[in-house]
């Protein structure tokens, strides 16, 4: 009897590990869009990607394709809104204006760091902060909404009382990004999704982009999948929107690069290859993404795929490809 | 977490594990030393699945690399189970 129960044991833990655990996923065989581009993608594509959607911008013909979506589906676009904060703070000039000429931040750390070293991540501020870090391990197994309940206060009250390390050199923090778009907002004396509206949706018509403010996305918008093959909650993020918290879709994203391509990338936030190509990639729970620009020769590539699998390596085949 | 550290964390897991494996396959031990040394044996597995789920397994480890962690975990419990199924309390 002994034997049995513990054979019995063995196999439902066993059993309910497969289960709960990791899923093979593989690219969609659905083409989209052009075919030769949409067969490019397919020859990058590895396992652990699902659905993947791309374009291409060469001499000002754009080129969409996609393995199972394409340029009209939504993808949380991670921390590439990044590039987007950053573009809002060249077009507002104050790059070198202190945090503490913006909100009262006397007796902390941050008062005198610019708005520019929270752009390029050079402020000394951590990566996160003002998340409880047991929120950032069940959200993590669960693939829930990390930043569920965030508002801008928080946002700020944890920058103000965070310790700086290292202030000068390149650390990557969401919590800077987070700050500089909310410190944006106060100083415009609105929120920062009008400041996006204003600078960017608005004027490039980019209707199917919005903000994932809390409760803004619907429940039947496309979920990411997490490596077990489920469903990721949409990342609302509330304070720390600035940081990553918009979807799009590949149609309007091209807009977005044409415009950097005619009007030159704010040299703030973006990586620089030796080349000259900027880039910034993002990612959610159960999304990834990669945007490449380059005004010299006037291409851009970006590619959205809807699992964490990184895509950055399938934005550079494309990019290297481009005729 | 690196591609290096997921297969350094599985690695020390799946060696953590056919440790506990092979304290539990000895015997002698209480109930509730074998229960702890269970337990210990899969703490890693928290780490690990802490870390690899800010991105995904299938891009840093292969899927079956997991079923291979799976299947030790089910044998883990097995023999624990048959052990403390097994020992009588002491008195």
């Amino acid at each position: 009897m002994r034997y049995l129960i513990a054979i019995a044991v063995g196999l439902a833990v066993t059993a309910a590990a497969v289960l709960l655990g990791p899923a093979r996923i593989t690219p969609s065989t659905q083409h989209t869009g052009d075919p030769t581009l949409a067969a490019t993608l397919a020859e990058h594509a590895t396992t652990g990607h699902h659905r993947l959607a791309a374009f291409t911008i060469d001499g000002g013909e754009t080129t969409f394709a996609g393995l199972g979506a394409d340029e009209h589906d939504e993808f949380e676009i991670g921390s590439v809104t990044k590039t987007f904060t950053a573009g809002i703070l060249a077009d507002r000039g104050l790059e070198e204006t202190t945090v503490g000429e913006i909100i009262d931040a006397s007796g902390s750390d941050i008062a005198d760091i610019t708005l520019r070293e929270l752009a390029d991540h050079t402020s000394g501020l951590p990566r996160l902060a003002g998340l409880p870090w047991w929120t950032m391990f069940t959200t993590a197994v669960t693939g829930g909404n990390p930043y569920a309940g965030i508002t801008r206060e928080n946002v700020i009250d944890a920058a103000l009382g965070a310790p700086l390390s290292d202030r000068g050199e390149y650390s990557y923090s969401n919590l800077g990004s987070a700050l500089l778009g909310q410190l944006l907002a106060i100083e415009a004396d609105t929120t920062y999704e009008q400041l996006l509206a204003g600078r960017y949706l608005e004027p490039l018509d980019m209707a199917d982009t919005y903000p994932m403010a809390d409760g803004s996305v619907s429940p039947d918008a496309p979920r990411g999948l997490l490596s077990t093959g489920d469903r990721a909650e949409p990342w609302e993020m509330g304070g720390y929107l600035p940081a990553g918290g918009l979807r799009s879709t590949p149609a309007d994203m091209a807009r977005y690069a044409t415009r950097l391509l005619e009007d030159g990338v704010p040299d703030l936030a973006w990586g620089v290859d030796d080349d000259g190509t900027r880039r910034h990639n993002g990612g959610t729970y159960g999304f990834s993404t990669t945007l490449l620009v380059n005004p010299e020769t006037g291409r851009a590539v970006f590619v959205a795929g809807d699992t964490e699998h990184d895509v950055e390596t399938v934005a550079d085949a494309l990019h290297a490809e481009l005729p | 977490m690196s591609v290096y550290i997921a297969w350094g964390l599985v690695v020390f897991l799946i060696l953590s594990v056919l440790q506990s494996i092979r304290r539990a396959l000895r015997g002698g031990q209480s109930r509730r030393t074998l229960l702890i040394d269970a337990a210990l044996g899969i703490l890693p597995l928290a780490v690990l699945v802490g870390g690899l789920t800010t991105m995904s397994w299938n891009t840093a480890l292969p899927v079956p690399v997991w079923w291979i962690t799976a299947g030790l975990l089910g044998v883990l419990a097995g023999v624990v189970t048959f052990r403390v199924l097994h020992v009588r309390v002491a008195v």
